[in-house]
This record gives C-alpha cells, sequence and structure tokens, in this order.
C-alpha cells in the first residue's frame, strides 16, 4: 500500500511540474495559447488516470478478459517508446542541420572577407 | 617553411592565451586558422587583430565540429598537412615544428605528440590517462600513449578514412576518435614527445566522461 501511495504521490508532484513547465513555455511564447491548453489538459487527464486508474474500467468493458486499463497501459508504454524514438531523430536531423549551416556560415565569412 | 601545413586552432574563451600562442606561432607558420567557438569573452576580438584567418562559430558547437571546419577550410584550400593545438597554450610550438617535419620527412599519414611529462600531471588525471592507454592498447592491439593529445599532424587525404563523429557531450573525444581511426585504419601514423605547460587549472574530463571515453573506444573498435 505504500508503495502506491509514493508512486501517487511522485505523479502528482511531476503533474504540476508539468503544468508549470507548460505554463512556462506558454509564457515565454514556445508553446502558443491553444497548444499550450492542449498539453495542460493531457497532463490533467494523465493524473487522473494515474491516480484513479480503476475509473476507466467503470466506462469501457472489454470481453477479453483483461481490464481496459491493463491494455491502455501497455499500449501507452509502447506508443511513447515510438514518440521518443520519432523525437530523437528528429532532434539528431535538426542538430545535423544547424551545425552544417554553422559551419558553413563560417567559412563563407573567411571567403567573403578574402574577396574583400 | 610549411606552406603545405595549416595549423588549426579551435578556441573557446581564450582571451588570456590566444594573443602570445598566435604571436609565437606567426613567427614559424605561414598559414593559421583560428575558429572561435561562439566564446563569451574577448577571443574573438583578439584574433579579428592578428593577420591570420579567423572565423566564429555562432553557436557553441563544441571543439570536435570546430576542428572539422578547420578541416574543411584545409581540403578547400588544398593543404597538404593539418596541424592541430589547444588554444590555451600549453604546447610549445616547437614541438609543432619537430611533429611537421616529421610527417614531410617520412610521408606519414599522421604524427600524433605525447606528453611525456606525465609524472608532473595530477594524480587522477595521470591514472585516468594510462588506463586509457591500457585499454587502447588491449582494444586496437597497438600501442599509442596520450590517445586524446591535442597536437598532431594529419594529412589532409586522410579526411575520408577519419571522419569523427563526436560532438555535443562528447565533442572532447574528437583527438581519441581520430586516434582510434587512424589505428583501425592502419595509416602511417608515429608518435613524438612533447612538453606541456600548465598555463591554468585543468579543465579536461571528470570520472564520468572519461568511463565514457573507455566505452566509446569500445564502440569505436566495433563500428566502421
Amino acid at each position: 500500500m505504500i508503495i502506491k501511495e509514493i508512486v501517487t504521490i511522485l505523479i502528482i508532484f511531476s503533474t504540476f511540474l508539468m503544468l508549470y513547465l507548460t505554463f512556462l513555455n506558454i509564457k515565454n511564447k514556445i508553446l502558443n495559447f491553444y497548444e499550450g491548453i492542449i498539453w495542460l489538459l493531457i497532463w490533467l487527464i494523465s493524473l487522473f488516470i494515474s491516480i484513479r486508474p480503476k475509473t476507466i474500467d467503470n466506462f469501457i468493458e472489454t470481453k477479453l478478459g483483461v481490464s481496459f486499463f491493463y491494455i491502455s497501459t501497455i499500449l501507452a508504454i509502447f506508443s511513447l517508446i515510438i514518440i521518443i524514438f520519432y523525437f530523437y531523430n528528429k532532434i539528431n536531423i535538426l542538430e545535423k542541420k544547424i551545425d552544417k549551416i554553422i559551419r558553413s556560415e563560417s567559412l563563407k565569412k573567411i571567403f567573403d572577407r578574402i574577396k574583400d | 617553411m610549411f606552406d603545405n601545413f595549416l595549423i588549426a586552432i579551435p578556441a573557446f574563451n581564450e582571451e588570456k592565451n590566444i594573443e602570445k600562442l598566435i604571436i609565437n606561432l606567426i613567427k614559424k607558420f605561414k598559414h593559421i586558422i583560428v575558429i572561435d567557438n561562439c566564446s563569451s569573452d574577448k577571443t574573438y576580438e583578439i584574433i579579428k587583430k592578428l593577420p591570420i584567418i579567423f572565423t566564429k562559430h555562432e553557436f557553441n558547437l563544441g571543439k570536435s565540429l570546430s576542428m572539422k571546419t578547420c578541416f574543411d577550410y584545409a581540403e578547400i584550400k588544398n593543404f597538404k598537412y593539418i596541424a592541430y593545438m589547444d588554444a590555451d597554450g600549453q604546447h610549445n610550438v616547437n614541438d609543432l615544428i619537430k611533429l611537421c617535419k616529421k610527417i614531410e620527412e617520412k610521408n606519414l599519414d599522421a604524427v600524433v605528440g605525447y606528453r611525456n611529462n606525465l609524472k608532473e600531471l595530477n594524480f587522477k588525471k595521470r591514472i585516468g590517462t594510462l588506463i586509457l592507454e591500457k585499454i587502447f592498447k588491449l582494444l586496437y592491439k597497438k600501442d599509442i600513449k596520450d590517445i586524446q593529445s591535442g597536437l598532431r599532424v594529419l594529412k589532409v587525404s586522410m579526411l575520408e578514412k577519419i571522419r569523427w563523429e563526436s560532438k555535443g557531450i562528447t565533442h572532447y573525444f574528437a583527438d581519441a576518435e581520430i586516434t582510434c581511426k587512424l589505428i583501425k585504419n592502419n595509416s602511417k601514423i608515429e608518435q613524438l614527445p612533447i612538453e606541456t605547460i600548465a598555463s591554468e587549472p585543468y579543465k579536461g574530463m571528470n570520472i564520468i566522461q572519461g568511463i565514457f571515453l573507455m566505452i566509446k573506444l569500445f564502440s569505436w573498435r566495433l563500428t566502421r
């Protein structure tokens, strides 16, 4: 039981941290208002599902002999790994492009100076 | 003298040492390039006033990519050799001359300097360097001292074989990665002892980075 409570506290703490970070991103205009609202909702829904996982089973019943929460957890973990992989690659590609631009710009400066 | 050589110096926040180093180098070398890696001090203002080739990365890309920019320049300008030197003034210009003469005389692919005064280093740095050397020998079957030495001369035509990938948090590993790739490609490589002048407190790797470098030594051995 204690473990369950610790996990709940951790989830609540993490959610509030993420809400705060999302709010900061909206304030610093990294996320626009609508994107910010969507992320805030995602955090709140995640918080609710994490604290009261069995509530979902009351809404959706499965005939597979396992709870909907179990299926959704597995799917969520798998989806998260796919998303992380996608963004990891995306960031790598962007990083390489930025590196290339900065390096070629710095070389261009040398050749421009030689021309002048 | 040394017309075929490009002396490449990646610099980051080296306002205290860079001018003295360049002044010493100008006396002996014709082609010197300094890449300022978005320093927050006056490094760029200082190098602008000196009769050298200079440029600046608009964002800090780390030592590794600054070295690559130098290499790109050497390739475009058809230099035969490129010599890397640290900007903190820890290397002696006379040692660089020795390395340059050696690579030219013996038509080598690379000459790497190794610190012969390891005993003067602090315990942590000395042990770290020795462990890395032993692991390197075990993996690559070659006795190379000081695999991370920042003072080295390379043949520009070697680029395709030694194209290094270290960057970001591993940007300090570029020197070690180049050494590994040189050995893996059976390059003609020799070493010469060099002096190091400690101008300021050691800024190198910590223990975590050292362990990470060991892991990288394994991965470079397994990959191309």
